[in-house]
């Protein structure tokens, strides 16, 4: 079984003390260093590197992301694992866009921990499940915009229809019972979703998309 | 200035009144040809024609900004009922509170220059949204520094003395296998605390990313599609965003928590100066009267407040059954004031 050398970044000692006892349960793990910022990482670096660098996203001043960005230009040979309490996609996705290989929540157990550095060692990817399932949602929603129509809510349908058949904004205020104001504001963010230059633009999308086709009116 | 004796000097003193008054006036009759008017109203409209040359013209000739006025005017006319009240009109860059009533056979309209008014309102109001979120951030950062390492640190202890203890151990006590759950549940409940003190996601990757965290979230606790749409591309103030995403989430979770709704549309919509933020929901509405007198309907004050300090207006329209519907608009930039 081959040695995993491991560094611990995390601007929590408590913490970096708990992981550190934890892994050196592992006869595979030898923590080779602790750091408290990206900077004593970097520093750390110069002197040896690790398989893994158990790296914390929020380090207060510092900034986990930048700082595996530079580890893996500058050491290509180190693996990086996030460790977060951040579970938001937005997250995830930049460190994996960075070059981490696995992304791992802090509130994860010993034996998860363990999988996660023995596989992104060996420089294979790692995503506890709660990451995964995020990362998946993240993707579903990235894949179900549609490109090419823009979706407009029922009231703004409901408005458009009233516009293109020739209702003013007063009218259409007192119709739906909201201020002129706030018709006006419509018309402006519906010139702007759609891509409009006036009413004509707006009258023209609403017959093409079927919109006055069931007026008696 | 008028038909009667110019000689009298009462006439004089009250022509004086009329033309130094701190406020712009002027009188219409019942056709709407002017009668009485003063410099400050001319400026305030930015009507170019001298008082003489004003004197018995026709008012809408004269008077075709601001929109609203004219409209108001026009309407007077028409019905012959001559009354209004412009509490905001914005003109340019100031703003001014019209009024106009019936006095003997005419009508009287005044306008009142109220743009320091509004804008030491909006300060007071910035001022006190500052001071909150300074506080927000200052617990917050407390709450991720010193409670949440120190939860991971139990865990990691209480995992390994399950371990230590073995199987067997474990079943002879009672509530071992509630520890890790509970504390799991605990660090769950600070990280949700931590983010909705001070939503770091916000600084980090922007409004639009933020918010569209926040409708991901929602749509994970399976009760709702959360649609959201951005079309925004001008960079946005800090206090800004962090206004606008505050008034979102209060937006949205009112929406989550009150509206039994299906779907919610939630949108960034960019325009030349302002951003503008949709949220509309297909629930069942509520009677905005019975909110208020439920929880004060404080949450929905306090977007209105936020809304104001930050320059901008919000509009909201919940009829019972026919789902919910608010617009915020603020402008990209703070007012520097």
């Amino acid at each position: 079984m081959k040695q995993i050398d491991i560094i611990i970044a995390d601007d929590h000692r408590i913490f970096r003390e708990g992981v550190r006892a934890l892994l050196e349960r592992e006869a595979q793990f030898n923590v080779i260093g602790e750091a408290a910022s990206a900077e004593e990482l970097m520093a750390m670096l110069t002197e040896k590197q690790p398989c893994v660098v158990l790296m914390d996203i929020d380090m207060g001043e510092s900034n986990g992301i930048d700082a595996t960005e530079q580890i893996r230009k500058v050491y290509p040979e180190v693996e990086v694992l996030a460790l977060s309490m951040h579970s938001e996609s937005n997250y995830i996705v930049r460190m994996l866009d960075v070059g981490a290989k696995g992304y791992i929540l802090k509130n994860t157990g010993r034996e998860e921990m363990a999988a996660a550095i023995r596989t992104v060692a060996a420089g294979d990817s790692y995503f506890s499940s709660k990451v995964s399932t995020q990362l998946l949602a993240h993707l579903n929603q990235r894949n179900k915009k549609p490109k090419t129509e823009v979706p407009l809510t029922p009231r703004e349908l409901e408005i458009l229809r009233l516009i293109a058949s020739e209702y003013s904004n007063p009218e259409i205020a007192e119709k739906l019972f909201i201020s002129v104001r706030t018709v006006d504001t419509h018309r402006r963010n519906l010139l702007e979703k759609l891509n409009l230059k006036n009413t004509a633009g707006l009258v023209k999308y609403a017959i093409k998309q079927g919109l006055l086709d069931d007026q008696a009116e | 200035m008028s038909d009667r004796n110019v000689n009298d000097p009462l006439v004089s003193v009250l022509d004086a009144i009329v033309q130094q008054a701190p406020y712009g006036i002027i009188t219409i009759d019942q056709q709407g040809s002017i009668q009485i008017a003063n410099q400050t109203l001319l400026n305030q409209l930015a009507i170019e024609q001298s008082l003489p040359e004003v004197k018995g013209k026709q008012v809408l000739d004269l008077v075709q900004k601001p929109v609203e006025l004219r409209q108001k005017l026009r309407s007077c006319l028409k019905r012959r009922r001559f009354k209004f009240n412009i509490k905001k009109q914005v003109f340019g860059s100031s703003i001014y509170a019209i009024r106009g009533r019936k006095v003997l056979d005419s009508m009287l309209i005044t306008i009142e220059d109220m743009t320091e008014h509004h804008r030491s309102q909006e300060r007071a109001l910035l001022a006190l949204s500052e001071g909150q979120e300074q506080e927000r951030r200052r617990i917050a950062r407390d709450l991720h520094d010193d409670i949440g390492p120190v939860l991971s640190a139990i865990r990691i202890l209480v995992e390994d003395m399950h371990e230590q203890i073995g199987e067997e151990g474990l079943r002879n006590l009672p509530g071992s296998d509630q520890t890790l759950l509970l504390l799991d549940q605990a660090a769950s409940d600070i990280r949700q605390l931590s983010h909705d003190l001070m939503p770091k996601v916000l600084e980090d990757f922007g409004l639009e990313r933020a918010l569209e965290q926040y409708c991901q979230r929602l749509r994970g606790k399976g009760k709702l599609d959360v649609v959201f749409l951005s079309t925004i591309s001008t960079e946005i103030d800090h206090e800004v965003a962090l206004g606008v995403y505050r008034m979102a989430q209060e937006l949205m979770r009112n929406s989550f928590k009150h509206a039994q709704a299906k779907t919610m549309h939630v949108q960034l919509i960019g325009h030349a100066d302002t951003l503008v933020l949709q949220v509309e929901d297909d629930g069942q509405g509520f009677d905005l009267q019975a909110m208020r007198e439920k929880d004060g309907g404080i949450g929905l004050e306090n977007v209105r407040y936020r809304a104001a300090s930050l320059g901008g207006n919000f509009e909201l329209d919940a009829k019972p059954g026919q789902g919910v519907w608010c617009l915020i608009e603020v402008p990209y930039k703070l007012n520097e004031a």
